[in-house]
């Protein structure tokens, strides 16, 4: 056995670059992994800890007492408040709930306990205002230390004592970077900070601007001076202290919620570990991709290295050494190879992980970022690669050794076969010029290359169009979503309320986040998110076109008006009936036309019709577009103004994201084309050694050998790229309708005659280039050594 | 005439302890249409002397000329164009490129050499024409050393170099090589230089050169060379 060792391992050393090589791909792999695992269980961990220790809520609701209480008892309250009757019941009973107009805390407290004890849940109050100021949303609450649920967490300093003094959530507020200790002015009074805390319910970036709010922590007695409207919601948790999927499921369907978020759709309470998620499955697949990759380039060198070994394995084979003991040496080295390149991988990760932590550590808010490494992700790592390597090598030795004997003994007699696409190319080629014919002779010469080229190809090619197509998408998605929008403002009310007629706007009724349903091709209910946008459909504001560009507002009021995106995500078509559920009604309506412009996650629907099937005014609005900032007389309470030429600018700085995301996948791609290629080269120039040397020999120069049997798989790069567009489309277009159905946006792909031959062009050139630096890395090879004949005996008689 | 002339050739490999002498002080001359066999044991330096003579390895000192060209001051791109002009080669292992016909591997040397041979006239006289179609691992070794023998023909070298070109042969492949390599060399005109430690094969040269540990220790002007058949194979 210990020569059978010896003799392996003097074979790894001969083929030392080739052992290094592989060595340097399982610790890259390894690295990856852990790089990311150190910093995302650690972080995934501390989540947990402190969402446990503080009592996160599980879910935020309201209860919808608009479903709780019948139509007669609705009709008396109204009639019992001292709200104008015309206001109360043109706004209808859920709007005015929602306005915090109308109180009903005994309705709300019996809908609680039946709720709660329904479905076994306590839960807590929570009372805020909110005051917006220079772009910044500060939300005071004032319940310091009282929590069941959502416990605040002192993270530095001291909780306020004293009306002159807050503490806050985050320590970046706009482009301003608080400390504890430094002052706040809000709305021209100057506070103290004098603690940072962490919400349980906010794991998010700590910085706060105009739609992330900045939590303010006052007194009781400070928070009762700020001059606002209170809001509330509730914190619920479970009373087992578990999170049920099922029963979270089932209460999002109960209409008897008026609003209810469960803690893992609740993107401020989960910012940090889905990014931390998407960490983590972005580490899974570099895993598995750059394990198969490995394990790849690894048989395609074992199975070189066996088969010039194949007479020495022969020969010991023959002598009685069983097959089994061979199988296993070899094996024992791989698992050591494996080992060592894990372990070199997990050191250096647990070195550079710190910087990761860091960059969380910076973005992020929770007590701590601790650098840990679970059980089951060092299994996972160690395990992956060293079972996928060795499963490998086991199944190639396993078929290598169990050949004939005397085979092996004779292999260097044997000659090389030729596969069936050589005698097809050879055959079909007839009549080229000679060069052309050999080098297509020696594309053919390797299935196996031509396999790896191809999956290349395919990798690249969905990269590329997929960068391509995001950088377009990007910048025609801007163009698409004001094309036809004549407003300079677009304001939005947190409240509904009564239009009085004026020409200098047109008021809209927008109810965000409802759901969409259909029955689906297959008879199976479907369902999307969309946001019920009513308006009256006066082109002088907005003007829908559908994709020739045709104005469709006229159709309003055969029925609604859907975002072409909607078409291609799900199918839906022209006449399609869906169904749209506000609140406890639910609108049938026909779609009338798809619109190519727009806001993709809209559904524009004739307001005069949503408000009859609603039974409200149709004067009713929460919104306008207009072309003064101040148009309305009734312009007070909270509101958001968004200039049309704002949130482009907003749309233009998510598309540089966009397009900074596609050019990273552009960078992907050529990364994997330029690895990939180099082996390939790197395989090719290995098995041509000796024919290189030959045609060296006998006169050919260096451009012409490289030409002849390096540079041969143009046209199988091409063929390949053919072949696998189709695949590549297929591809991008399944990732782009995802990423469109999850984000509620429309990332469509798009590609032309260029795209394709842009990314032909992209493709051939990182071959050429790294076909000509191979060329020049692997420029003198030993002539003489590859084709010696061998040694004759040392007498000589003559 | 000398086609080529070798003077005070030396080359050596490794440094210190390990340093051999493959070649030392070697001078000769090899006449055109001369055919030379270069005898010696292993490690004799007759492959490093045949490797020198054809512009694949470069001298440490000396001088060699070719048709009164001194070889050694050419530049690398000029040794390549002296021996895609000049030179055939014949390899003991055969090395035909295992994916090409026997057709496409005598078009090698066909490329080299505008007016080349007629690819059809040499697959004949060498008995290889109905092979043309299949690949080298459909050949017996004798065929595929012919096949060997066309692609360095082909392009009409003026001189053919063969490493040990029967050393994987049996007696009669073996035999009929070298009876080829006598008739095609007459028909031809070439000069050849066949390196070999085989005496008998050596009978059949009009020149023999001896070498050991890397110096000439004889040469012998054979004024009756033997034929293929007439050789001792044992």
């Amino acid at each position: 056995m210990r020569n059978v060792l010896k003799f392996v391992r003097r074979d790894m050393v001969k083929n030392q670059l080739q052992v290094w090589l592989v060595l340097l791909l399982i610790a890259a792999t390894s690295f990856i992994f852990f790089f990311i695992k150190y910093a995302s269980d650690g972080i995934n961990t501390e989540y947990e800890r402190f969402a446990e220790t503080q009592q996160q809520e599980h879910f935020a609701f309201r209860p919808n007492l608009a479903v709780f209480i019948n139509g007669d008892t609705q009709q008396q309250i109204i009639s019992g408040s001292s709200i104008p009757s015309r206001e109360l019941e043109q706004l209808g009973f859920e709007n005015l709930l929602q306005t915090y107009n109308l109180k009903l805390p005994d309705e709300e407290h019996q809908a609680l306990s039946r709720l709660s004890g329904e479905y076994q849940f306590h839960y807590d109050e929570v009372k805020y205002k909110e005051i917006k100021e220079q772009g910044v949303l500060y939300r005071w609450i004032g319940d310091t230390g009282k929590r069941t649920v959502n416990q605040i967490y002192l993270a530095e300093g001291r909780l306020p004592a004293s009306s002159g003094e807050i503490a806050i959530t985050s320590n970046a507020v706009g482009m301003q970077t608080l400390q504890v200790g430094d002052e706040l002015t809000i709305r021209g009074h100057s506070y103290e900070i004098v603690g940072r805390f962490i919400l349980p319910d906010q794991i998010r970036q700590n910085t706060a601007d105009g739609e992330r709010p900045l939590y303010v922590l006052a007194n009781p007695e400070q928070y009762a001076l700020i001059d606002d409207i209170e809001a509330h919601y509730y914190s619920g948790r479970f009373q087992n202290g578990t999170y049920s999927g099922d029963v979270v499921r089932k209460m999002t369907e109960d209409a008897r919620f008026a609003f209810f978020l469960p803690v893992q759709d609740n993107p401020e309470a989960t910012e940090l570990i889905k990014g931390i998620a998407s960490n983590a499955g972005m580490s899974m697949i570099f895993l598995i991709t750059l394990t198969l990759l490995c394990t790849g380039v690894f048989l395609i060198f074992l199975n070189r290295r066996l088969r010039l070994q194949q007479k020495a394995w022969g020969c010991l084979i023959a002598m009685g050494y069983p097959r089994a003991l061979l199988i296993n040496v070899y094996v024992i080295n791989n698992v050591l190879l494996c080992v060592i390149g894990v372990i070199l991988g997990l050191a250096a990760a647990y070195f550079s992980a710190d910087l990761l932590i860091q960059q969380f550590q910076s973005q992020y808010v929770l007590p701590a970022f601790p650098k840990e490494l679970g059980v089951n992700s060092l299994l996972m790592g160690v395990l992956v690669i060293v079972i996928c390597f060795n499963a490998a090598a086991y199944w190639m030795l396993h078929r290598f050794m169990n050949n004939d004997t005397v085979t092996m003994l004779l292999a260097r007699q044997k000659n090389e076969h030729v596969n069936f696409l050589t005698r097809w190319v050879s055959r079909l080629t007839v009549g080229l010029p000679f060069i052309q014919r050999v080098k297509l002779q020696m594309s053919a010469r390797s299935i196996k290359m031509i396999v790896l080229l191809g999956i290349t190809v395919c990798l690249s090619s969905i990269l590329f169009i997929l960068g391509i197509s995001l950088n377009q998408s990007s910048s025609n998605a801007v163009e698409h979503r004001f094309k036809g929008v004549h407003y300079k403002y677009d304001i939005q009310y947190s409240e509904a309320r009564l239009a009085q007629h004026n020409e200098d706007r047109n008021d809209y009724y927008l109810q965000k986040d409802k759901r969409l349903s259909w029955d689906g091709s297959s008879g199976i209910r479907e369902g999307a998110k969309v946001n019920v946008l009513a308006f009256d459909g006066d082109s002088k504001w907005l003007t829908l076109v559908d994709e020739n560009g045709k104005e469709i507002n006229s159709k309003l009021k055969e029925g609604a008006i859907v975002h072409s995106s909607k078409a291609q995500l799900f199918g839906l078509q022209a006449g399609t009936s869906v169904q749209v559920l506000i609140g406890d009604k639910e609108v049938k309506i026909p779609i009338a036309a798809f619109c190519s412009n727009g806001d993709p996650a809209a559904f524009y629907i004739d307001k005069a019709q949503l408000t009859n099937a609603l039974g409200i005014s149709p004067d009713i609005y929460n919104g306008t577009f207009t072309n003064s900032p101040d148009p309305d007389p009734q312009q007070s309470g909270r509101y958001t103004m968004s200039s049309a030429e704002s949130m482009r600018k907003e749309m233009t700085e998510q598309a540089s994201s966009s397009q900074l995301s596609a050019v990273l996948n552009q960078i992907l791609g050529c990364v994997i084309a330029v690895i990939m290629i180099w082996l390939i080269t790197l395989i090719t120039v290995e098995e041509n050694k000796k024919n290189m040397a030959v045609l060296h020999m006998i006169g050919y120069t260096q451009r012409e050998i490289g030409s002849m049997l390096l540079n041969v798989y143009t046209v199988i790069v091409v063929i390949s790229y053919i072949v696998f567009t189709p695949l590549a489309l297929f591809f991008v277009n399944y990732i782009l309708k995802m990423v469109s159905v999850s984000t509620n946006d429309f990332i469509p792909l798009i590609y032309n005659v260029f795209t394709f031959v842009l990314v032909l062009a992209i493709i051939l050139i990182i071959y050429y280039a790294v076909l000509f630096i191979a060329r020049r890395f692997y420029s003198q090879p030993s002539y003489a050594v590859p084709i010696a004949a061998p040694k004759p005996p040392k007498r000589v008689d003559m | 005439m000398d086609l080529i002339t070798v003077n005070d050739v030396s080359k050596t490999y490794g440094e210190k302890e390990s340093q051999v002498h493959a070649l030392n002080r070697i001078t000769l001359q090899i006449k055109k249409n001369d055919f030379v066999a270069l005898l010696g044991p292993s490690g004799s330096g007759k492959s490093t002397l045949l490797n020198v003579i054809s512009g694949l390895e470069r001298a440490d000192a000396g001088e060699i000329y070719f048709a009164k060209e001194n070889i050694t001051r050419y530049k690398d791109k000029q040794l390549v164009q002296f021996r895609r002009q000049y030179t055939g080669y014949i390899f003991q292992q055969y090395h035909l490129i295992p994916n090409l016909t026997v057709q496409e591997n005598i078009e090698i040397g066909k490329y080299l050499n505008a007016d080349s041979l007629d690819l059809d006239e040499i697959t004949k006289e060498l008995n290889i024409q109905h092979l043309k179609k299949r690949f080298p691992y459909e050949l017996s070794g004798g065929q595929q050393q012919r096949v060997a023998i066309a692609r360095a023909l082909i392009k009409k070298p003026e001189i053919l170099f063969c490493d040990e070109a029967t050393g994987a042969l049996d007696e009669e492949n073996g035999k009929q090589v070298l009876s080829y390599l006598q008739h095609l060399q007459r028909k031809y005109g070439l000069t050849i230089v066949f390196v070999t430690h085989h005496v008998g094969i050596a009978k059949m040269a009009r020149h023999i050169i001896k070498l050991n540990s890397g110096r000439l220790v004889d040469q012998i002007m054979n004024d009756q060379p033997l034929t293929a058949e007439e050789i001792s194979w044992g």
